[in-house]
């Protein structure tokens, strides 16, 4: 009880330390050290077999780590008590529902093994409003969409009003107009102060994280926010440069000299990529730049990688042992 | 602190009810599920009663028997109608085509006659009638020794049934000869009264002349058999041929009369002997006329046998199998059910979810006994409806017993599916598992073959499976209308409480953290 009021007092629900399960010979999670904040979405991202599940399943206490050790609202998830238990929900990755029963029925079953009064209806029409399903609760889950069994699962993980859950790959599977309205439901979770724990393939999916740990092969390569990532993979913000005519090298390296400019990446004869410390305060002195060398600029703006890239970035410098680029120029290949 | 155990109770109940509801409706939702629980054992118990004969398996045969073999007469007129099972298809003398027939499958027994029978019998051997067949099955080659009992059986009474009417045949001359005797002593006795001794001595020489006639012409055949008689009026026989040694005592008496001198003829005790003489041909003579009015049959076999039960009803096969196969399919339904249950909550990832929630093993486990517990009951409550109402099945006892045997049948069964339920890792291994229970079961639980016939191990295994004791419980309640053994439903309940105990056990050790 203590320790649930300092996580609270603290800010952070879920907290690990070295957190590492081994399957034989295999480490699935090897020394995870890491905070959740309470109130926000923590996205856990990462391949196939990196070990997503696995961290969802020790933190929910259905394995036992090999070593180091997590606290989870206060407690150890080995010796959870019936009063924890309640306080989280759980949405595993495959779908576990019941194909013969219908919608409501099987929301009732959900609500009932956390102790939902059977006999209400409220909270089941609540809930079944909340994922949009109200008009089908009569159908059996066998005859629903494979998304709308997604959604399904997510109201049966949320029927008895966690304040913690855990969503593992909640949207593996579903289309992106579907996905985004699940991202739109777990921000709104988030607004009614939920914490989620969701892990994810979809590495797009970041961007509606409030936190994004990134994972490969059991390790945490870096967790930040989605804009920290971004950083954090291009070593700073990028700028695009496009010029109308034909940009000289001579230019290009006098890029280089602008304060806070880091690198520069020729994408074309017309176009190129630079790494500033900060946009704003360097897009002045570029516009600068291309009036005292004469040149034609069309135009200069701020550029969001995509995730995806950003991702490639992280893993292809966690390769390089968070070897650091060295300023200069350099041409895409 | 009471609210909160309240709270705790409720809270309790409903995650348990959680499991009841769920798996109660994912039954009902099954039609198929349900109808080939309930029709299915319907159908096979009223093709099976409409079906199955009761009558002896008719054997259709080969007689062996040469063509000089003195019993050929007595075969070819008897034969066809020996045993009432044998259907005689041909009487050959080659041993060699009958046996090849019977390999070829077209007949089922081969009956060879033995030769020189009287020639052996007068030589103190019983000649053998030898029974060939090709039956492998050892309960149907019991039936085949039985067969050849009763036809030799059949043979030996009506060899007797001839002897005797020839008996009685001889005795139809012998009896006018005895009266005329006792006639003789009668005038004896008068002549002897009277004095008058010559008439005596001519009297004593007839009834001598016609005693000795009788004695020497007569078969011995007919006196033993004139013996054998006695036994219709008793049990009592000294083992010798009673009629034919009074004879020889009468003799005797006359045979002293006629060496005594004329007075001694008149003296009291000659007379005694006279009268003695009358009294035992008068015995003779109501002898042989018994032997000659007794059947022959009655004689050859003086008793037959008849059984009568003393239960309240004449079951037909078809009621017989009703109770075995009620306990038999509920608990392989139960079985079943509480098999595949933990398998299939393992297979759709439920139990990761039961694992993360606060479900407790106790309260999963008496949900889904509570859920299958229901569904056993509907489906064998529409069954047992069916059999009484429309197969007519007898339900002599009483319906509250009926239920209880049901209930610690189903109790017992689930607490065996649950056990292998647990440790099944596949549905295929959980399948796998509970038809080899099944198996067991048919074998083993006294569903066609009685407990009794096995060595006292293999009984004990026996009463480890729920069937055995339900077998023994609904025979008793619904063909003999008998109260329960309460001892057989402890010790049911009890393998029950023991899987209950096993299965929370097991349970609790998968859902705690791995």
């Amino acid at each position: 009880m203590d320790q649930d009021q300092n996580s609270t007092k603290n800010g952070w629900v879920v907290k690990t330390e070295n957190l590492t399960k081994q399957f034989g010979d295999e480490k699935a999670v090897n020394e995870l050290t890491f905070e959740v904040p309470s109130g926000k979405i923590l996205g856990l991202i990462g391949p196939s077999g990196c070990g997503k599940t696995t961290t969802v399943r020790l933190l929910t206490g259905i394995l036992k780590p090999s070593q180091g050790q997590a606290i989870v609202l206060g407690s150890d998830p080995r010796q959870f008590s019936k009063a924890n238990r309640l306080k989280i929900g759980y949405m595993p990755q495959m779908t576990v529902l019941y194909p013969n029963l219908s919608v409501w029925e099987n929301l009732r079953f959900s609500g009932s093994i956390y102790g939902v009064n059977p006999f209400g209806k409220k909270r089941l029409l609540e809930i079944l409003k909340f994922v949009e399903l109200e008009e089908h609760s009569n159908k059996k889950v066998r005859d629903l969409s494979g998304g709308m069994q997604r959604r399904l699962s997510l109201a049966a993980a949320i029927i008895h009003e966690p304040s913690l859950l855990f969503l593992d790959e909640p949207t593996g599977g579903v289309d992106p107009v579907l996905r985004r309205k699940f991202w739109d439901h777990f921000e709104e979770l988030r607004d009614r102060g939920k914490t989620l724990f969701v892990t994810t393939q979809i590495v797009g999916e970041a961007a509606y994280c409030d936190l994004v740990m990134v994972m490969r092969a059991g390790s945490i390569i870096v967790m930040d926010t989605p804009e920290g990532l971004r950083r954090r993979a291009f070593n700073g913000e990028v700028v695009n440069v496009k010029v109308k005519d034909f940009l000289k090298n001579s230019a290009t390296h006098e890029l280089l000299r602008i304060e806070g400019v880091k690198k520069v990446l020729r994408i074309n004869d017309t176009h190129v990529q630079l790494v500033v410390n900060e946009a704003k305060t360097v897009i002045p002195k570029i516009i600068n730049w291309g009036k005292t060398q004469n040149i034609d600029v069309e135009s200069i703006e701020e550029y969001q990688p995509p995730f995806d890239d950003v991702f490639v970035r992280l893993v292809k410098n966690d390769n390089l042992n968070n070897q650091k680029w060295d300023d200069g120029v350099y041409y895409d290949s | 602190m009471i609210r909160d155990l309240v709270s705790d109770l409720w809270g309790s109940f409903v995650r348990s009810t959680a499991f009841l509801r769920k798996d109660i409706i994912d039954f009902i939702k099954q039609p198929r599920l349900l109808l080939q629980l309930v029709l299915g054992p319907f159908l096979i118990l009223l093709i099976f009663g409409l079906g199955f004969s009761s009558q002896p398996i008719n054997l259709q045969t080969i007689i062996v028997i040469d063509k000089d073999n003195d019993l050929r007469p007595f075969i070819e007129q008897n034969a066809d109608n020996l045993a009432y099972q044998l259907i005689l298809v041909d009487i050959v003398e080659s041993e060699g085509y009958a046996k090849h027939e019977l390999a070829k499958g077209r007949i089922d027994v081969v009956i060879v006659v033995p030769e020189n029978t009287k020639e052996k019998i007068r030589s103190n051997e019983q000649p053998v009638f030898l029974t060939y067949h090709n039956i492998i099955d050892p309960m149907r080659r019991n039936y085949i020794q039985a067969f050849t009992d009763v036809v030799i059986d059949e043979v030996n009474r009506r060899t007797h049934v001839v002897a005797i009417e020839q008996a009685q045949e001889e005795m139809k001359e012998i009896q006018p000869r005895i009266e005329e005797a006792r006639s003789n002593a009668t005038n004896l006795r008068e002549a002897m009264e009277q004095g008058n001794q010559t008439e005596a001595q001519q009297e004593i020489s007839v009834l001598h002349q016609n005693l000795a006639n009788i004695q020497t012409g007569s078969v011995p055949s007919g006196w033993l058999l004139l013996g054998t008689g006695g036994l219709t009026s008793g049990l009592e026989s000294s083992g010798e041929n009673e009629q034919e040694n009074l004879l020889a005592q009468i003799l005797m008496n006359i045979n002293a009369l006629s060496h005594m001198e004329n007075d001694e003829l008149s003296s009291k005790e000659s007379i005694e002997r006279v009268i003695q003489t009358e009294e035992d041909l008068a015995e003779m003579e109501a002898a042989i006329k018994s032997f000659r009015r007794t059947d022959p049959i009655v004689i050859a076999s003086p008793f037959r046998g008849e059984s009568m039960s003393i239960a309240e009803t004449e079951t037909e096969i078809s009621d017989f199998y009703v109770p075995r196969t009620i306990a038999l399919l509920l608990q392989h339904l139960c079985i079943t059910l509480g098999a595949l249950s933990f398998v299939r909550e393992r297979q759709t990832g439920t139990m990761e979810l039961i694992k993360a929630s606060p479900l407790k093993a106790i309260e999963v486990l008496v949900g889904k006994y509570v859920a299958y517990w229901v569904a056993g009951a509907l489906a064998v409550s529409v069954l047992t409806a069916l059999l009484l109402y429309v197969l007519n099945v007898p339900m002599l006892g009483n319906l509250m017993e009926y239920v209880l045997t049901l209930a610690a049948l189903m109790f017992t069964s689930l607490g065996f599916g649950f056990l292998i339920s647990l440790v099944s890792r596949s549905i295929s291994q959980a399948v796998q598992f509970t038809m080899i229970t099944l198996l067991a079961s048919i074998f083993f639980s006294g569903f066609f073959i009685s407990l009794d016939q096995f060595q006292w191990y293999v009984q004990f295994v026996s009463w480890i499976f729920p069937a055995s004791y339900g077998i023994r419980l609904l025979e008793d309640n619904m063909l003999r209308g008998l109260s329960i053994e309460l001892l057989d439903i402890v010790i049911l309940t009890g393998i029950g409480l023991i899987l209950f105990t096993i299965a929370w056990i097991g349970l609790q050790r998968e859902l705690d953290v791995a």
